[in-house]
């Protein structure tokens, strides 16, 4: 992407989990930093990715509060590269099972943000690109 | 409150005291403020609680209950250790419900006791074989969409000696009918059945979330606080969720008053179906949380007991004294708790049970330290309950009620909060009351403010977190997690199929069909009638309709989605 433009960010957590109090804070510091972000709830996996492509996004957040991020995150990475968007990174913030960390890492996911990360933490992710 | 004497006396003290200020820190000051924005002094004194009427705050058990709703409060009746639980399977969540029980978990008069919570595919209406419930299926709660399910959950329970708390949030009336046919298999009438449903279809105003939209979730709200009146007399209809208020980032003055605009809300519906207030809210009752600024919380609940008996007598015209007696359920807070040095969140749930304690809850869940982890293992939860247990049993402070009564700041700040309370209500009724600030996304813009602020003062270290912002140095050692298991969602999503195989499609089908039939004549200006929803419920329930397939039609009628 263009360096004068402003990033893109998605930032989407289920339409059905009522834990969005991290998700909205950061999505008010991602503006302050000067990016675009769209914050959108999705119902089904497959959503983010039609809602990455429509907003054209250069990087995706989904939070998890009490819900599995392997049920979800590594099928967004795959629908992402099956139309062509491999380019958009996905975080996963929230509650992240230690145990599942490498394999959401290996399956594609580009950063993960467990309880307590600072939103400064993910500018800095966001920014180096 | 204090004699002419004493406040002169007072004054001329303070006098000296200011003397004896500036003489060692000259011309400092030392500003403090409340979790909720309340300016303090450094010291209260007699002064600042002459306006406090005596009778407010004199005994407990007497109107307007600011010091206790009981005459005797734990020396008789202790606090009843509730800690929310499920999770995976049915049958693993009864593993842990044995579990905590055989630990000491009890509810009130020794009867057993389950809080217990439903799964988030659940709590959107979902069954777990739902496309749109993946990843969705044992977290949060435990999975349930069939008598089947209810049945390794509760089986061999005695369900007329059992106390059990159904969160099913959103389903709140689809959960109740599944119990009642649960229960009507097993032998026992509604009228034997003791426990709590949440009826907390308004919550979505706090938390941003898919829900029922306004109108048709107080339809359903009064359906379900109706049939309870009129057949359930030992149920508890409708839990105000404080706690969400706080969670979502909300202070205590903004947790009590837009509770009590909730409660107004239903109240006023339930009015209209022809019931008297004193009929149905001595069977309302509190979920409040328990943050980190010890005092400011204490005077939150003595404050929310204050408020609670003023509204509903002056009002609502309630004269039976239960109407006016707020029974409170605390959770400690959740949000406090840090993934790092995890450990740190012993000391903290501990201090918020205390201060549950000095407060006067009626039942306590306290947060086991590993719950900015993952749901808790079964040595946190245990962990959890022996805070409670100390605090309990070793403390001594269960021998006075209401140890707090008396002091100056603490009496100061309960009667401040009720004034501010009030005045955020009227703010709210005049905004167009609850469900006109749900409509228009007041209370989520109003909590959003709050929460960032929190957040922001977080970050910037002007708010400490122990382990986070401040003594974060050194590497905390690991603690155990506890995991879902990964095949509870596949296991689940075949029983539920298997289940609807099995049973009489047709019959369903048509139970389904009646319940469709009921819910849009409720929808379109009948919901006024008698059992219209609840008894077609508790048929289509009984005829083996899932979980899902009665939400379903519900969602369809109702409207499902976001309100603003």
């Amino acid at each position: 992407m263009a360096g004068s433009q402003p990033l893109r960010v998605l930032l989407t957590r289920a339409q059905v989990d009522p834990h969005d109090r991290g998700l909205r804070y950061l999505a008010t510091r991602l503006r302050e930093a000067g990016m675009e972000v769209i914050y959108g709830r999705y119902s089904r996996p497959e959503e983010i990715a039609a809602m990455a492509l429509q907003e054209d996004v250069d990087a995706i957040g989904i939070g998890f509060y009490c819900i599995d991020p392997m049920r979800v995150a590594p099928e967004v990475v795959g629908t992402l590269r099956e139309r062509g968007l491999g380019q958009v990174r996905v975080l996963v913030g929230g509650i992240i099972p230690e145990d599942e960390r490498q394999a959401l890492l290996a399956a594609g996911v580009a950063a993960l943000f467990p309880p307590g990360t600072s939103a400064e933490d993910v500018i800095a992710c966001l920014k180096t690109a | 409150m204090f004699t002419r004497k004493l406040l002169e006396q007072d004054e001329a003290l303070r006098q000296a005291w200011q003397r004896e200020f500036s003489k060692v820190y000259g011309q400092n000051t030392f500003p403090a403020a409340s979790d909720s924005g309340l300016s303090l002094k450094p010291v209260y004194t007699p002064a600042d609680m002459q306006d406090v009427p005596y009778g407010d705050v004199a005994v407990p058990g007497v109107y307007p209950y600011t010091r206790g709703i009981y005459p005797l409060h734990y020396q008789y009746q202790p606090w009843v250790n509730q800690p929310v639980h499920g999770f995976g399977l049915p049958e693993q969540t009864r593993q842990r419900m044995d579990l905590l029980a055989r630990e000491g978990m009890t509810g009130y008069g020794g009867v057993r006791a389950y809080n217990l919570t439903f799964d988030t595919a659940c709590k959107a209406g979902l069954d777990p074989d739902d496309p749109a419930a993946q990843g969705l299926v044992g977290y949060g709660g435990t999975s349930l969409s069939t008598l089947d399910d209810m049945d390794r959950l509760f089986n061999n329970l005695p369900l007329d000696r059992t106390s059990v708390v159904l969160n099913v949030s959103n389903m709140s009336i689809v959960g109740l009918a599944m119990y009642l046919a649960y229960a009507e298999k097993c032998g026992v009438a509604p009228d034997k059945l003791r426990g709590n449903t949440m009826n907390w279809l308004y919550y979505a105003a706090f938390s941003d979330f898919d829900s029922f939209l306004p109108q048709g979730a107080f339809e359903m709200c009064t359906e379900l606080v109706k049939y309870c009146t009129h057949h359930m007399p030992r149920w508890n209809t409708t839990n105000l969720f404080g706690y969400i208020v706080e969670e979502t980032g909300g202070n205590a003055v903004q947790e009590v008053a837009f509770i009590l605009a909730a409660s107004s809300a239903l109240t006023r519906c339930c009015q209209e179906v022809g019931l008297h207030p004193d009929q149905f809210l001595p069977r309302f009752s509190f979920q409040m949380g328990q943050g980190n600024d010890l005092l400011e919380q204490v005077a939150k609940l003595r404050a929310l007991r204050q408020a609670w008996a003023r509204l509903n007598r002056e009002r609502f015209g309630c004269q039976d004294p239960r109407s006016l007696q707020a029974r409170i359920h605390v959770h400690t807070a959740g949000s406090s708790l840090t993934a790092q040095q995890p450990l740190n969140n012993v000391v903290r749930a501990a201090l918020q049970t205390l201060g549950a304690v000095l407060g006067g809850a009626n039942s306590i869940h306290t947060c086991a330290y590993d719950e900015a982890l993952s749901l808790p293992t079964e040595e946190a939860a245990t962990l959890a309950l022996r805070t409670q247990q100390v605090i309990q049993h070793e403390t001594n402070i269960p021998a006075v009620a209401d140890p707090l009564g008396g002091s100056y700041y603490v009496e100061w700040l309960t009667q401040r909060l009720v004034r501010e309370v009030f005045t955020l209500l009227d703010r709210i009724e005049g905004l167009g009351g609850f469900q006109g600030c749900w409509e228009s996304g007041w209370f989520r813009h109003e909590l959003e403010r709050t929460a960032y602020e929190t957040r922001h003062r977080t970050e910037k270290g002007e708010r400490v977190v122990v382990g986070v912002n401040r003594h974060a140095s050194g590497e905390a050692p690991p603690v155990p997690r506890f995991h879902t298991d990964a095949d509870v969602e596949g296991i689940a999503a075949e029983r539920v199929c298997r289940w609807r195989q099995s049973r009489d499609s047709g019959r369903a089908q048509r139970a389904l069909e009646q319940l469709r039939a009921a819910a849009e004549h409720s929808h379109s200006g009948g919901w006024k009638g008698q059992d219209l929803l609840m008894v077609p419920l508790v048929e289509a329930a009984r005829s083996g309709a899932t979980l899902g397939e009665m939400a379903s039609v519900l969602k369809q009628t109702f409207g499902w989605g976001c309100a603003y």
